[in-house]
C-alpha cells in the first residue's frame, strides 16, 4: 500500500475543460465581462466591488 | 501588465477542476468550477499583478465548495441506498475509484488540505490562509489525511487502484 502525493497529479479531462471554458465564455459575454476575459489589464479598476 | 483572464483559465483551469472534484465529487465540481471562474473574472481587475493566481483561485473555489455543501445539507435526503459511484471524484475511466471513495470519506478539513496541498500544490502557509488556523495545523491535517487514506484505501499503488 503506497499513496504518494504524485497520485493526485492525474490529468484533467480535456473535453470537460473545453466545455467548461466555452460555458464560461458565454457567461462572460452575458455579463459584459469579455473585456476582462480577453484583454490584458494595465491598471486597477477603482470601481470593482470587493 | 496582467495577462488576459483567458490565459489564467488556460493555466489553472485543470487544477481548479481537480480541486473541485476532490472537494465535491464530479457532478457538483463542474458547477463550482464555473462559479469560481465567473467570480474570479469579476474580481480579476483588482488582483495585484504579483499575486499567486492559483492560490487566489483555490480560495474562491473553497468558498464556492462551502456554498455547495451548505446547499446540499438544506436539500432533502435521498431515499434508499445509492451506491457510491466508482470514479465519482477522479477522471472517468482512470480506475481510481477506491482512492476517490477514500478521499471523499475524509473529514472535511483533511480532504480540503489534501486537495489544496497535493492537488493544487499550495504551501501549508497558503492553506492556513484559506482555512484559518496555523501552518502547523494545516500540515498536521494533511498528514492525518494521508494516514487515513493509507488506512482506508487497501490495495493502493502509485500506478493506480484496481478499477
Amino acid at each position: 500500500m503506497n499513496i504518494s502525493p504524485d497520485y493526485f497529479a492525474f490529468p484533467a479531462d480535456p473535453d470537460t475543460l473545453s466545455e467548461l471554458r466555452h460555458g464560461l465564455g458565454l457567461a462572460a459575454e452575458a455579463e459584459g465581462l469579455l473585456d476582462v476575459a480577453y484583454t490584458t489589464i494595465d491598471s486597477i479598476s477603482p470601481n470593482t466591488p470587493k | 501588465m496582467k495577462q488576459p483572464f483567458e490565459k489564467v483559465v488556460e493555466q489553472h483551469g485543470g487544477t481548479v477542476l481537480r480541486v473541485c472534484r476532490v472537494l465535491l465529487g464530479v457532478h457538483d465540481a463542474e458547477d463550482a468550477w464555473s462559479e469560481t471562474f465567473l467570480a474570479a473574472m469579476r474580481a480579476y481587475p483588482d488582483l495585484p499583478e504579483d499575486a499567486n493566481a492559483e492560490a487566489w483561485l483555490v480560495t474562491i473555489a473553497h468558498r464556492k465548495a462551502i456554498d455547495v455543501l451548505r446547499a446540499r445539507k438544506r436539500q432533502p435526503a435521498p431515499v434508499g441506498n445509492i451506491p457510491e459511484a466508482p470514479t465519482a471524484l477522479g477522471v472517468p475511466d482512470a480506475g481510481d475509484g477506491d482512492l476517490w471513495q477514500a478521499v471523499g470519506a475524509l473529514p472535511d478539513k483533511q480532504r480540503q488540505v489534501v486537495a489544496y496541498h497535493y492537488v493544487a500544490g499550495l504551501a501549508y502557509a497558503e492553506i492556513a490562509g484559506i482555512l484559518g488556523g496555523t501552518t502547523d495545523a494545516a500540515r498536521r491535517a494533511a498528514a492525518d489525511g494521508i494516514k487515513n487514506l493509507r488506512k482506508n484505501y487497501p490495495g493502493a499503488t502509485k500506478e493506480g487502484a484496481p478499477a
